[in-house]
């Protein structure tokens, strides 16, 4: 009896630990995949294209990002638009707004808004560090994806966590730890929408998948499409390059 | 003052006819001269209890804002609006092209080209500033806006220059001749010390603020004189829960130039967006100058308030809800209340983003008030704007 038990309890631990690394390498795999594509600093220009069944939006856009929380954008085009700012510092958010010249706080519930009327929230954009931290991650595989091998990762909210989505699965390639797909789920498991990563070059000294496109689930014809132009990686930023006063400073 | 306005107009043209030349033959190479601006139609139709009929106004808006950026230390700021108006409110209104020319500052920077039957030319430099940076200094010479407001709608702090909510169609506001020295204490913590002297010395402001950031709160405090009063003021911006809290308060005190009663404004505000785009905006304003009593619709149309004097309520409450339909169409309704004369007026507003650089606005804005317990017909504008973009 004695004998039985220290050997199932052997197993549950045996069971424990290998649960463990699993759980473990996801982690680092995904965190892996996080630092690549943000290094401790990046400087991109990018366009975005917002597209409806019946018509379609272009604008171009400067970000700097500092680690997870600093980053302030700046859109280029089109002229009614141009000059808008966006400011993160930690969790808090403000917008620059050229025509009347001052910036305004946004409130934390306009986090879970589109931004700027594309299929990404303001969530989406600044809060990417809760991958990590925010979630429980496991293998669940292999699988290929534009002919490149990749992992099938799970990612389950903690519980508490301040995040808008029930599951996400993350698609890693297995060479150069490029998030190639993201696939969004509600707390009803039903998708929601698709972050599909293509045309990997090399920008900036790293490999990275240059187009990003977010599919909406249930919107046929409708997507919202990130292209970067060019990207500079770990250039040294100090934290005061992102204040309210910089905001106006920006071109 | 119409020479002076000529030559800086030609100076103007000039930039943007060789601005039009450097981008056609260097495409690629960045120019130290940005220019952008606007061309606008608006149709304006206003209907009054004292008037017949409907009267009907036209105006064609341009701006032009030129901005010379020789590295990264100075910037050069010219900014006009030209605006062309003509239709009945233009012919029958009195005083309308005094309203019009009306800007404050120790320049007179405004000029009407063509005033007469019913057709008014004007030409206004709202913004002619020269801008230092350097590192943690900034410094700020001539025509500008000084923006100490926080709040949306009402923005008590705005004690260099208040603007009008009603006048929509001025959506870069008016600016004041001053001078403004900013230095970056550490990080988001500045101090900034404005003054605008003003024609008179009775009409000059000039404060020193102090900007902070704490417990994901933006602070700021200033102290200074305003006109003849004394002044100090707070102000925040910060959330509750997840809704924005935004709140100022500016007290006013007489100075030995002027005796009467302390005073102070103060204006509270929430919001809150909804995962599926819906803003919600709930605002107050207490203002004891206001009357509790009587007061004219007039004061609410054109005539500009002060800082002072913000509105011509007491107590005012405002509510709007904002709808994205798509992202290219915004449909927004916003009600105002103020117990004075149980005065209601109604804000409903749809834009649509018809192309790139191509905006379509309807615009509404109808007062009313209780006279012996009932409404009576409506004071209303109806807008229609279309805006390019360049």
């Amino acid at each position: 009896m004695k004998f039985l038990l220290q050997s199932s309890t052997l197993i549950v631990c045996l069971f424990a630990i290998s649960a463990a690394s699993y759980a473990q390498n996801a982690k680092e795999i995904i965190t892996r995949a996080e630092n690549n594509i943000k290094g401790r600093s990046s400087q991109t220009d990018m366009t975005i294209k917002i597209v409806r069944p019946t018509w379609s939006r272009s604008m171009t856009l400067k970000a700097w990002t500092k680690g997870d929380d600093y980053s302030i954008s700046i859109v280029t085009a089109p002229a009614k638009d141009a000059g808008t700012v966006f400011l993160k510092r930690g969790k808090e958010i403000w917008n620059w707004l050229p025509a009347i010249e001052r910036s305004v706080k946004l409130p934390p519930s306009m986090m879970s808004q589109s931004w700027m009327g594309t299929d990404f929230t303001n969530d989406d954009l600044v809060k990417a560090s809760s991958r990590i931290t925010d979630y429980t991650h496991t293998l669940k595989g292999d699988t290929i994806i534009e002919g490149r091998k990749c992992w099938r990762i799970e990612m389950i909210p903690l519980p508490g966590a301040a995040v808008t989505w029930g599951k996400v699965m993350v698609f890693i390639d297995q060479k150069d730890y490029l998030e190639l797909r993201l696939v969004f789920y509600d707390e009803d498991n039903n998708q929601v929408s698709v972050l599909q990563c293509s045309d990997v070059k090399t920008m900036g000294g790293r490999t990275l998948p240059t187009k990003m496109e977010m599919i909406p689930a249930d919107k046929k014809n409708q997507e919202t499409i990130f292209i970067y132009n060019s990207a500079v990686f770990d250039k040294p930023v100090p934290d005061d390059f992102f204040t309210t006063e910089d905001m106006k400073r920006i071109k | 003052m119409r020479k002076l306005l000529s030559l800086i107009l030609s100076l103007l043209a000039i930039a943007v006819n060789s601005l039009a030349q450097v981008s056609e033959d260097e495409p690629s190479k960045p120019s130290d001269f940005v220019l952008r601006g606007y061309v606008k139609y608006l149709e304006q139709l206003y209907s009054s209890p004292l008037t017949a009929k409907i009267a009907s106004n036209q105006l064609v808006h341009n701006r032009l804002n030129l901005a010379y950026l020789p590295g990264t230390k100075f910037k050069f700021r010219l900014e006009v609006r030209n605006r062309l108006y003509f239709g009945e409110l233009v012919r029958d209104y009195p005083g309308f092209s005094d309203q019009v020319t009306a800007g404050p500052g120790l320049v007179n920077l405004s000029e009407n080209w063509i005033n007469k039957s019913g057709i008014l030319l004007n030409s206004t430099i709202d913004r002619a500033s020269a801008e230092y940076i350097n590192n943690k200094w900034d410094i700020i010479i001539g025509r500008q806006r000084i923006n100490w407001g926080v709040n949306s709608v009402w923005t008590p702090n705005d004690i260099f220059n208040s603007f009008n909510f009603f006048d929509f169609d001025y959506e870069e506001r008016p600016g004041t001749d001053a001078v403004r020295v900013k230095y970056e204490i550490s990080g988001p913590a500045t101090l900034e010390a404005d003054y605008a002297p003003g024609r008179k010395q009775s009409e000059q402001t000039g404060a020193v603020m102090m900007h902070y950031n704490r417990w994901t709160y933006d602070f700021q405090l200033f102290t200074g004189i305003y006109h003849t009063d004394r002044t100090a003021g707070i102000g925040w911006a910060g959330n509750l829960g997840k809704a924005g809290f935004k709140g100022e308060a500016t007290l006013f005190s007489p100075t030995w130039q002027n005796s009467g009663p302390n005073t102070w404004t103060s204006s509270l505000s929430v919001d809150y967006g909804f995962r599926n785009g819906i803003y919600l905006l709930v605002s107050g304003l207490y203002n004891k100058l206001g009357s509790d009593t009587t007061f004219s619709l007039l004061q609410l149309q054109g005539e500009a308030l002060n800082a002072k004097n913000l509105f011509p309520f007491r107590y005012t409450g405002f509510v709007q809800c904002a709808w994205p339909v798509s992202p290219l169409i915004r449909l927004s309704l916003g009600a105002m209340y103020a117990p004075t004369g149980n005065t209601l007026i109604l804000l409903p507003d749809c834009s649509w983003a018809v192309s790139s650089n191509w905006a379509l606005d309807l615009v509404a804005q109808i007062f009313a008030t209780q006279q012996a317990n009932t409404y009576t017909s409506p004071v209303g504008s109806y807008y229609v704007r279309l805006k390019w973009g360049f």
